[in-house]
C-alpha cells in the first residue's frame, strides 16, 4: 500500500469514526411528551422513526434537525444538523438550519460563519444569502450586508425579504435614496409587508420628503393594527390551539420526502397520508412574524 | 474674571468634608479580568422575601407580569432602603399562611437589611405591580405611589419610620385595573409631583381567556385583551389629586403599559414621558410645558424597534451612552426580540441602535423584563444590566431554546460605541437562576459602586453586591429642588471630568415598573477630579458648581447651595 492510499484509508477510518460518534450521540425524544399531547408526540416520534429508519442518510438527520428544531429541541436539533453534515460535509441546508438557529439565539457571530458555508456550497439559496446579511447587520457589518445582498437581490429579485433586509442596511449607512428603492421594491412585490412600510417612511424622511414619509407611517400603523387583530382573533377563538397540528403535517410531509428519496416509497405514501390528515386539522395561519406575544 | 464669575455662578460650598476625595474603600483584587464584578449577597443581606405571582393553575395574565421594586430613603439616614412587591393569591388560588404581601427593608448599614414593614405600617396586602417614590406632598419624605391589579395606592411617609396609607384622601381612583408603572412628575410646571400610571389591559379573573402553544396551556397573550387607557393625576398640592387624564390628552389613547420613565425627549425644557407597550407600539407622552400631552412616539422614533416592528416593551431606562449630551433609552423585550437602544440624535428624535452597538448579540433566547444604566465599574461609560425569566413557567416542555429561569446579563459599555455582554463567571450574581422582573439599581452600601436587587418571580429576591475593582473614581449627586419640585425630577445634571461631559436627569419611576436613582451616580474614569458640575432645575434655573469633591455624595439645592453629604454608616 502506497503512502498515499494509506493515508486516505486512515482518513476515511477518521471519517468514519466522527460519523458514528455523532450519530450514536443522538437519542430518541418522543418517549419525553406528556400523553396527552399527541400531535407533538407524533410529530417527534417521526424524528425519531428516521434516526431508527435511516440513520446513516443525511437527509434524514437533516430532517429530523429541523422537526427538533420546531418543536423547541434546540441543542438535540443541533446534534442531528452536526451528525447530518459529518456524513455529508457539503450539506448547505444543514448548515443553513445552523445559522438559523443561531440567529435565533442572537448568536450572529456564530450564525455568520456557518450561513457563509451554505451559501457557498448553494450560492442559488436566496435563504442563506439574506440570513448571512441580516446577521452581518446585526453585527455591524453594514458594507458586507449590503455586498451579500444586492448579490441576492441581483440572483433573486422576486425576494422581498432581501430587498427589505438591504433597505435596512442602507438606512443604517445613512444612505436613504438607496434605502427607499430597496424598500420601495419590496412593496411593489408585497403591499403589506411591514418592515418594508416602515423603513420607506425613514428613508423619506431623510430625505425630506415629508408628506411620502407621513403616507408610508401611517400603512405602516394600519398594517401593525391589521397583525394585532388577526392575533387577537387567533387568541379568542381558540386557533391557537390547533397550530401542532401544523407542525405535525410539516414533519409528516417531510418525512415522506426524505423516505422518497431514499426509494422507501412504501413508507413515503404513509407519511403522504399523515400530512395530509394533520393539514386538514390545521388552522389558518396567523400574523407572519414577531414573537409568540 | 475666573470661571464662575464668567458663568455667573452662585453656588456657595458650605461644607467641603475632608476625605472626600478619592473612594475610601480597600481596592478589590482585578485579577479575575473582569472589569465588573457582581456578587450574590443574598444570604448576608437579611433580604428574606419570597416573591408570590398569586398562581393556583389558571395562568391569569398578571400573573405573569408581577412585580416591580423600589429604593427609596424612607428614613432618611443616606441609605436606600429597598421597597419590593408581591403579588397574592388571586380567584381559584387557595390562601398560603404567612399570606405574601409587599415588604419594605430598611438598610442598616454594611450592606446589611432587616423588614420593618410591620413597624412602618406598610405592606400594602394588594397584588402589587408598579411603584415610584418620592415626595408628593413636598414635606421633606419620600411616599410611596403603587399600582396594583386592583386599585392604586398611596403611602404617606409620616417622617418618623412610618407610613400611613393616603389613597382614600389622595383621590387617587382610576377604578380596579391591571396597572402598569408609575411615574412622577411635575406635568405643569406648577412645583409638584403629578403621578402618571401606566395601565395594562381590560382582564379579569371572570374574563381569562386560555391559550394553548403546541398543545399546551400558557400564559395568554396580550392582545386577547383590550388595552387599557393610562392615567394623569394632577397633584392639587394640598395632599389631594385630581384625575386630569382625560384633559391632558392621556385617556384617549389606550395601551397595554408596562414600565415608564420621564425626561425631556424633546428638549423643550418640560417633562416627557416615554412608555413601554406590551406588543403594540410606545407612547412617547410629549408635554406641551402645562400638562396638556400628545402621543409623538412614532415621530420621535420611539413607537417601534428600527425594523418597524412593536415590540413587547417590558423595561425602560435612560442615560447618556455614548457621552454626547443627550439622553438615550434602553428597552427589555419578549424572546425572539432584540432588546432596544434608542440613541438620541437631538431635536426630538431618536433612532435604534441596537445592532450598531451590539446590545441585541445574544439576547433573544430570553424574556427581558427589569433593566438599568449604571456605571458599574466607574469608567464614566454606563453600562446595562438586565434580568431574564421567561413567563411561561412550563417552557422547557415545549420550547428547549429558551428557559423559565435565566439570569442577570451586564452589557458592559466599552466606550467606543460597542457593549459587550459580562461574562457570567464575573462575580457570583451573574450566574444565579432568577425568573426576573422588577429590578432596582443603586448604591447600596455607599461604597461608590451601583449594586441591585431582581424580583424574582414565585422565589426569593436576588441580591447583588457590586464588587467591581475600585481603580475608578466616582460622584453621586442628590438634588433638592425649593421652587420646583422637592425630588428635582426633571432636572438634568452635567458632570465634566476630564474633558469630558456625563449627563443624567432625575426621575421618579424607571426599570420594570420601578423606581430607582434618586441619587444620580457618576463614573469618572481615572480622572484626577471634577471640573464642574452644572444642574439645570426644572423651571430654567441653573446652578454651577466648579471643581467640587468626589468620591462623595453632593447634596445640591436649587437655591444654589451645595454640602457634602455625611458619610453614611458602615453597619448598625
Amino acid at each position: 500500500m502506497g503512502v498515499v492510499t494509506a493515508a486516505v484509508v486512515a482518513w476515511r477510518a477518521v471519517g468514519l469514526a466522527r460519523r458514528t460518534r455523532a450519530i450514536s450521540a443522538l437519542r430518541p425524544v418522543a418517549a419525553e411528551v406528556p400523553p396527552d399531547q399527541e400531535e407533538r408526540r407524533e410529530a417527534l416520534g417521526i424524528a425519531d422513526r428516521l434516526l431508527h429508519d435511516l440513520p446513516a442518510a443525511p437527509e434524514a438527520l437533516y430532517a429530523r434537525g429541523r422537526i427538533l428544531l420546531r418543536h423547541g429541541y434546540g441543542d438535540e436539533a443541533v446534534a442531528s444538523l452536526r451528525a447530518a453534515l459529518a456524513v455529508e460535509p457539503e450539506l448547505a441546508p444543514a448548515y443553513e438550519l445552523l445559522g438559523m438557529e443561531a440567529m435565533s439565539r442572537g448568536d450572529h457571530a456564530a450564525a455568520v460563519p456557518l450561513l457563509e458555508r451554505a451559501w457557498r456550497i448553494d450560492p442559488e439559496s436566496e435563504a442563506a444569502g439574506v440570513m448571512l446579511g441580516e446577521s452581518l447587520a446585526n453585527l455591524g457589518r453594514l458594507p458586507e450586508a449590503v455586498a451579500v445582498l444586492e448579490r441576492v437581490v441581483a440572483a433573486h429579485p422576486a425576494v422581498t425579504a432581501a430587498h427589505v433586509q438591504l433597505g435596512q442596511a442602507w438606512n443604517s449607512l445613512r444612505e436613504p435614496a438607496r434605502a427607499k428603492a430597496a424598500h420601495l421594491e419590496a412593496l411593489r412585490l408585497d403591499p403589506v409587508n411591514g418592515p418594508a412600510c416602515f423603513g420607506a417612511a425613514q428613508a423619506c424622511q431623510r430625505l425630506g420628503e415629508h408628506d411620502l414619509a407621513e403616507q408610508y407611517r401611517r400603512r405602516h400603523l394600519d398594517i401593525v393594527a391589521e397583525d394585532r387583530g388577526i392575533g387577537q382573533r387567533r387568541i379568542r377563538e381558540g386557533l391557537s390551539a390547533g397550530e401542532s397540528a401544523g407542525a405535525l403535517a410539516a414533519a409528516a410531509d417531510l418525512a415522506a420526502k426524505v423516505y422518497a428519496a431514499n426509494g422507501r416509497m412504501t413508507e413515503a405514501a404513509d407519511f403522504r397520508a399523515r400530512a395530509a390528515a394533520a393539514a386538514a386539522r390545521t388552522p389558518q395561519p396567523g400574523p407572519a412574524g414577531g414573537n409568540r406575544r | 474674571m475666573n470661571r464662575r464669575g464668567i458663568l455667573g455662578l452662585t453656588a456657595v460650598a458650605v461644607l467641603v468634608a475632608a476625605g472626600c476625595a478619592r473612594r475610601d474603600v480597600a481596592p478589590r483584587s482585578g485579577a479575575s479580568g473582569c472589569p465588573i464584578r457582581l456578587d450574590d449577597a443574598t444570604a448576608s443581606s437579611g433580604v428574606v422575601f419570597l416573591h408570590a405571582d398569586g398562581s393556583g393553575g389558571q395562568r391569569y395574565i398578571v400573573e405573569s407580569m408581577a412585580s416591580g421594586a423600589a429604593t427609596l430613603d424612607y428614613d432618611g439616614d443616606g441609605l436606600f432602603d429597598l421597597y419590593l412587591l408581591s403579588g397574592v393569591p388571586l380567584e381559584g388560588t387557595p390562601p398560603v399562611d404567612p399570606a405574601p404581601r409587599s415588604r419594605l427593608f430598611r438598610n442598616l448599614g454594611g450592606f446589611r437589611f432587616t423588614d420593618v414593614t410591620d413597624a412602618a405600617g406598610i405592606g400594602d396586602p394588594g397584588y402589587g405591580l408598579g411603584v415610584a417614590a418620592g415626595d408628593i406632598d413636598d414635606d421633606g419624605h419620600p411616599d410611596l405611589v403603587i399600582s396594583t391589579f386592583g386599585p392604586k395606592v398611596v403611602y404617606h411617609n409620616n417622617g418618623d419610620g412610618t407610613f400611613r396609607d393616603d389613597t382614600a384622601r389622595s383621590g387617587i381612583d382610576d377604578g380596579s385595573r391591571v396597572g402598569g408603572g408609575v411615574s412622577l412628575l411635575d406635568a405643569d410646571a406648577d412645583g409638584d409631583l403629578d403621578v402618571y400610571f401606566a395601565n395594562y389591559v381590560d382582564f379579569t379573573c371572570a374574563t381569562h381567556v386560555p391559550e394553548f402553544s403546541d398543545g399546551f396551556p400558557v400564559y395568554t397573550s396580550p392582545k386577547a385583551y383590550d388595552p387599557l387607557p393610562h392615567a394623569l393625576f394632577r397633584n392639587d398640592g394640598d395632599g389631594r389629586f385630581t384625575d386630569v387624564s382625560i384633559a391632558a390628552g392621556i385617556a384617549a389613547t389606550p395601551g397595554p403599559g408596562m414600565g415608564t420613565i420621564t425626561g425631556d425627549v424633546d428638549d423643550d425644557g418640560d417633562t416627557d414621558v416615554f412608555v413601554m407597550n406590551d406588543g403594540f407600539g410606545n407612547f412617547c407622552w410629549l408635554n406641551d410645558g402645562h400638562g396638556r400631552f400628545t402621543e409623538g412616539a412614532l415621530a420621535a422614533g420611539l413607537k417601534f424597534n428600527g425594523d418597524g416592528a412593536p415590540v413587547a416593551s417590558m423595561g425602560v431606562d435612560a442615560a447618556d451612552v455614548d457621552g454626547d449630551g443627550r439622553i438615550d433609552f434602553f428597552e427589555t423585550t419578549y424572546q425572539g426580540e432584540r432588546p432596544v437602544l434608542f440613541r438620541n440624535l437631538g431635536g426630538g428624535e431618536f433612532e435604534d441602535v441596537t445592532r450598531l452597538t451590539g446590545v441585541g448579540e445574544g439576547t433573544t433566547a430570553n424574556v427581558k423584563w427589569g433593566c438599568g444604566f449604571a456605571d458599574f465599574d466607574n469608567d464614566a461609560h454606563p453600562d446595562i444590566l438586565y434580568v431574564e425569566g421567561h413567563i411561561q413557567d412550563n417552557v422547557a416542555q415545549f420550547d428547549r431554546t429558551t428557559s423559565y429561569e435565566g439570569r442577570a446579563v451586564v452589557l458592559r459599555n466599552r466606550g467606543d460605541g460597542r457593549f459587550a455582554r459580562l461574562p457570567a463567571t464575573c462575580g457570583s450574581g451573574l450566574s444565579v437562576p432568577v425568573v426576573g422582573r422588577g429590578t432596582v439599581l443603586d448604591d447600596l452600601d455607599g461604597d461608590g459602586l451601583v449594586d441591585a436587587v431582581i424580583i424574582s418571580s414565585r422565589r426569593s429576591a436576588v441580591v447583588l453586591r457590586n464588587a467591581s475593582p475600585a481603580d475608578n473614581g466616582h460622584v453621586a449627586v442628590l438634588l433638592r429642588g425649593t421652587t420646583g419640585n422637592r425630588d428635582a425630577v426633571g432636572a438634568r445634571v452635567t458632570v465634566t471630568a476630564a474633558g469630558r461631559s456625563h449627563v443624567a436627569e432625575v426621575v421618579c419611576g424607571r426599570g420594570y415598573q420601578g423606581h430607582f436613582g434618586t441619587r444620580l451616580s457618576f463614573g469618572i474614569g481615572a480622572a484626577d477630579g471634577v471640573e464642574r458640575i452644572v444642574v439645570q432645575w426644572p423651571g430654567g434655573r441653573t446652578t454651577a458648581i466648579d471643581d467640587p469633591p468626589h468620591g462623595c455624595t453632593l447634596v445640591i439645592r436649587e437655591s444654589g447651595q451645595w454640602f457634602v453629604a455625611p458619610p453614611v454608616r458602615r453597619a448598625e
